[in-house]
């Protein structure tokens, strides 16, 4: 029997392989506004560049996000995460991680990574305040190499219903 | 019996409470003073007949009161103590202030008790387990966590299933084949005065036989630890708890990969480590300890793979998951989005005022198009998944949760849901990047197309289907069906130049179909055969004999030779025009409507003419024909110019004898096709426009295509014999009518009609190849004009149609004459059904009409001497 987290680093399944395709296609056909997919030639790991919604408060601002699939994927959300810059948000970890429940217990395999990315701009444009969360400091510290903020306590988690 | 005596005293201890539940446990009334419970179950004491009042417990007797009262008395006394005893491990047990009764043996002696705590005594108030093969009972206190330490008992909930059925449901992909050690919860060993989560342990033997371990050597059996969390609100799902230290037989196991601190998302599915290489047979030993503060259970079992074919095999066919009609309805409670705001789980973003709603096919899982739909049964959405992808996908997941509302569910479950399989298996052969369909409220649907050409290749997907899948009927439901055609025979046509029959059929559908007659020594007399199997259809032949009468008809040589092929237009929507549509211009103008002068009375005559349009219009009768919804308009991508050009030009034209004019509508999603069924025979005979070969062969090319059509047709019964049949008459019959020139014969005829009919004016022009065809054709032709606008009148049905006949066919008419007499009355049922028909969509046939109007306005009327055609419309008016 496999472990559903040692999965995560598996080679992708067949099937996660090509609904990453299919997204990878319709990402080129109609990318999400203000996102940027930099190609690479790894469909395991993407790398996306988000540009700051203009009249927010990180507009003219970019930053990258770096989206790591499951060998599960979709059935297991993609593990996302703000690569070093990671913008100061109340629900972002200076590590880059993101407290945004859809990556986590509210995933769903009908969500996709453009549907993530505005979830994520969505977040971002939200903000009122540019801080870093109240635990960031022990967060970061007890996470160490740990991928995200995975239900540690602490943190608040940014739902859906928070905006 | 000194029993009575004793009970007394003991009732005395008891408060209204206690009463009450040993009242309850009974089945008595439990109404009144104290002293009056008191005495209403002294009363079973002493008389024996009361015990029949104990309902449902057959047999209870006094020794069970006496059981009753004691324990409830017994209880009393201990639950004082245990509220300060009991504190540690289970708070469930410190919080169970519940009066515990214990019913007699023999109310359930069938019962199975399998608790948690390892008693199978009575002792509590039990629940059952809700698997109908399960159904064990399980102490309440045990099994019956709340939420929070401090909340007391929780309520019963709805569906209570034991640990081993909801492990059962966890992992369908294994088969609990044994269980050496039966689920047994943790116990709590040490609280922390710091508030961190206590330690809790367990230590357990368990026996594995010499044939379990001959069991599990072999490859698909397994021995696996398991756990999980007693409350868990993800039910089917194995858990273990914070900090987990598994050991079997003194070896480290590892249970899972989550970090110790981390729990468990309600997304995340642990799993239960295989132990089958550190197990032995004889007596085992297996030791738990963790760190938390929650309630869980610890047992082994023997598993056995089932393999992604066994669990798909579990999952009921499609007609025993779920009536159909339950799955239209939810659609159309979806799709109709009237009462989303009933249920805060509908898809209230599909409330959306509009006539059809677009679902899009594609797999949440895949993204790909579903291949088979399914769905979680009790989900009250419309989202469905593929159930192959999420069976495989589950797995290695373990979630068997809904991907669109995402609650938790089990294998069992799940279904098939017959209205979107339906759709999805139809559309099987469809491309990969077909996804979507259109549906409306009323659960038709039909594949979306992105355009229209799109559309036509989708053929007959990309027309309105019933929930059903079979294809929607035409929109009018009064249109009659003629069951039959009636032939109208034209008298004496023998020698006149052959008269253009039109038959037309109907389908049910509300398809029309014009159709030659098939063979034919005389074009007019000639019955339709009613090859159709569908008498619904109607069948527009046209055939006329320009050459003579003879000629025309029956020979595919004739047309060979005579260059009279038959020219047949279906309307299907399906087919493609453009390509035909030069082609095919030529032999559009065989038919030609022409409004000139009289307007035809109402536009539910449309179809031949436009009342609006005064011009003369051609409309190639399958435009006309056409019925309503479509777009038909779309379909006839015949560019009036380019039309024209042609008729100019070829004067040559090889004359098709006959003009098949099949209109179908829309729905068939076969378009205005245009075949020529006589090409292929006709072949080199087959002269259009200078360049026959070319032509032919597009002719060629447009008769399968309609065929085709017709055979892709799902579920239509109708449609495909109809669209077939004409095209095997036509093949038949070979030339309807040679024209010398096609030109002419159009010419001529608006000429005529000028006057009076509007109506719709069909010509076909035939050309005789041969010079000797033409010199009949011309004698005839010179007769020809005044003919033409007989026959036009009939068709003009529409509007006035008994007075235009009476006027306009006298002038030119000559031939047509005879014919008159039939044609009031065909004309009459035309017009009924051509209002039906064509009435159906006015603005629609409008457009066709104009179009097809440049493209026919003649110059050329001068040559009128062509038009011996007629066209006879025989319509069976039934």
């Amino acid at each position: 029997m496999t472990s559903s987290s040692a999965a995560s680093r598996k080679n992708l399944s067949k099937i996660a392989c090509n609904r990453l395709q299919k997204e990878l296609v319709e990402w080129q056909v109609n990318p999400p506004a203000g996102f940027k997919h930099k190609v690479t030639d790894n469909l395991q790991r993407w790398v996306i560049e988000v540009a700051g919604a203009p009249g927010t408060l990180y507009s003219n601002e970019t930053y990258q996000l770096q989206v790591d699939f499951p060998e599960n994927y979709p059935m297991e959300a993609p593990q996302v995460i703000f690569l070093h810059p990671a913008p100061l948000h109340p629900h972002i970890y200076s590590n880059g991680h993101i407290c945004l429940d859809i990556l986590y217990d509210s995933w769903s395999p009908a969500m996709t990574v453009s549907s993530i990315c505005i979830s994520i701009l969505s977040m971002l444009s939200s903000s009122t305040v540019k801080q870093r969360p109240e635990d960031n400091d022990r967060y970061v510290k007890n996470c160490r190499n740990g991928r995200s903020p995975r239900r540690q306590g602490g943190g608040s988690m940014m739902t859906k219903y928070d905006n | 019996m000194d029993l009575v005596p004793s009970i007394k005293e003991k009732l005395t201890y008891f408060r209204i409470k206690e009463l009450k539940d040993v009242l309850t446990q009974l089945g008595l009334s439990k109404q009144g003073k104290k002293q009056d419970l008191v005495d209403r179950i002294l009363s079973i004491l002493s008389d024996e007949q009361v015990s029949k009042m104990w309902a449902k417990k057959n047999a209870v007797g006094k020794e069970q009161v006496a059981k009753l009262v004691d324990d409830t008395y017994r209880k009393m006394q201990i639950s004082g103590a245990t509220d300060l005893a009991s504190k540690g491990q289970v708070v469930s047990d410190s919080s169970n202030v519940k009066v515990k009764a214990e019913v007699e043996d023999s109310f359930r002696s069938a019962t199975k008790i399998r608790c948690l705590c390892g008693s199978t005594l009575e002792t509590e108030d039990l629940i059952k387990c809700d698997d109908a093969r399960c159904q064990v009972w399980q102490h309440i206190s045990c099994v019956v966590i709340p939420e929070k330490p401090m909340e007391g008992i929780p309520p019963v909930p709805d569906k209570f299933y034991c640990e081993l059925c909801r492990l059962s449901r966890a992992d369908p992909f294994w088969v609990s084949v044994s269980h050496p050690l039966l689920p047994v919860k943790l116990t709590t060993t040490s609280i922390p005065t710091d508030g961190t989560n206590p330690v809790q342990c367990v230590e357990r033997t368990f026996q594995l036989t010499r044939a379990d371990k001959d069991m599990v050597s072999k490859q698909e059996f397994e021995v696996e630890a398991w756990c999980m969390l007693l409350n868990d609100k993800v039910p089917f799902r194995m858990q273990w708890p914070q900090y987990t230290d598994l050991a079997v037989n003194g070896l480290p196991v590892r249970a899972t990969n989550r970090p110790g601190s981390q729990l468990l998302g309600a997304n995340g599915r642990d799993d239960g480590p295989i132990i089958t290489t550190p197990a032995k047979d004889g007596i085992n030993k297996i030791s738990l300890t963790v760190c938390d503060a929650r309630i869980f259970c610890l047992g082994v079992r023997i598993v056995r793979r089932r393999s992604l074919q066994q669990i798909l095999n579990l999952i009921p066919k499609e007609s025993d998951g779920e009536h159909f009609e339950d799955a239209l309805a939810r659609v159309c409670r979806c799709v109709g989005g009237g009462n989303a705001a009933d249920n805060a789980d509908s898809d209230s973003d599909l409330e959306v005022v509009s006539d059809t709603f677009s679902i899009n096919l594609r797999c949440p899982m895949s993204g790909s198009r579903m291949k088979i739909a399914g769905r979680f049964k009790p989900c009250i959405h419309m989202g469905c998944f593929d159930l192959d992808v999420f069976v495989e996908m589950n797995q290695r997941s373990r979630k068997w949760q809904c991907p669109i509302c995402l609650k938790n569910y089990a294998l069992e479950n799940i279904i098939i849901d017959p209205y979107f399989n339906r759709i999805t298996s139809m559309m099987i052969n469809c491309g990969e990047d077909v996804t979507e369909v259109e549906v409306k409220p009323d659960g038709s649907w039909r594949v979306k197309a992105k355009s229209e050409s799109e559309r036509l290749d989708l053929g007959n997907l990309g027309q309105w289907h019933f929930p059903n899948g079979s294809l929607c009927a035409s929109i009018e439901g009064d249109i009659k069906r003629v069951e039959t055609l009636k032939q109208v025979k034209q008298e004496g046509f023998s020698d006149g130049p052959a008269g253009l029959k039109l038959g037309i059929r109907k389908n049910c559908n509300g398809i029309w179909e014009v159709s030659k007659p098939e063979d034919t020594n005389t074009s007019s007399g000639r019955r339709l055969k009613e090859v159709f199997g569908n008498p619904e259809h109607v069948v527009i032949p046209m055939s006329s004999s320009g050459t003579g009468s003879g000629r025309d008809g029956d020979d595919p040589s004739v047309n060979q030779g005579g260059g009279g092929g038959h020219i047949e237009y279906p309307n299907t929507n399906g087919i493609e025009m453009d390509s035909l549509s030069l082609n095919n211009v030529d032999l559009a103008c065989g038919y030609t409507v022409h409004n000139t002068s009289a307007q035809v009375g109402g536009a539910e005559v449309i179809i031949l003419s436009d009342s609006e349009e005064d011009n003369d219009i051609l409309v190639s009768p399958a435009v006309a024909l056409k019925n309503d919804q479509n777009d038909t308009a779309d379909g006839y991508s015949m560019p009036p110019p380019g039309v024209v050009d042609p008729y100019v030009d070829d004067q040559n034209l090889g004359g098709n004898s006959c003009l098949g004019l099949f209109p179908n509508e829309d729905d068939f999603g076969m378009s205005s096709l245009w075949s020529l069924p006589s090409a292929t025979q006709a072949g080199p005979g087959f002269q259009l426009f200078g360049s026959d070969a070319d032509v032919s062969d597009a002719l060629v090319h447009l008769q399968h295509g309609p065929i085709n059509c017709t055979s892709s047709l799902n579920g239509y019964a109708l449609a495909p014999e109809t669209a077939l049949g004409p095209s095997s008459l036509l093949q038949d019959s070979s030339a309807g009518r040679s024209d010398a020139d096609l030109n002419g014969g159009l010419v001529d005829n608006p000429l005529a009609f000028a006057g009076d009919d509007p109506s719709l004016q069909i010509f076909l022009p035939t050309r005789p190849a041969e010079s000797s065809v033409q010199n009949e054709l011309r004698d005839q032709a010179n007769v020809s004009n005044g003919v033409c606008t007989d026959d036009w009148i009939s068709l003009s049905l529409g509007g006035g149609a008994g007075g235009s006949n009476g006027d306009a066919p006298t002038q030119n008419g000559l031939n047509a004459r005879h014919q008159i007499p039939a044609r009031d009355n065909g004309s009459n049922t035309l017009a009924d059904s051509a209002s039906l028909l064509l009435g159906m969509n006015d603005v629609r046939s409008d457009k066709g009409i104009r179009r097809s109007d440049s493209p026919f306005s003649f110059p050329r009327q001068k040559r009128s001497v062509r038009p011996r055609l007629y066209l006879s419309i025989d319509s069976d008016s039934e």
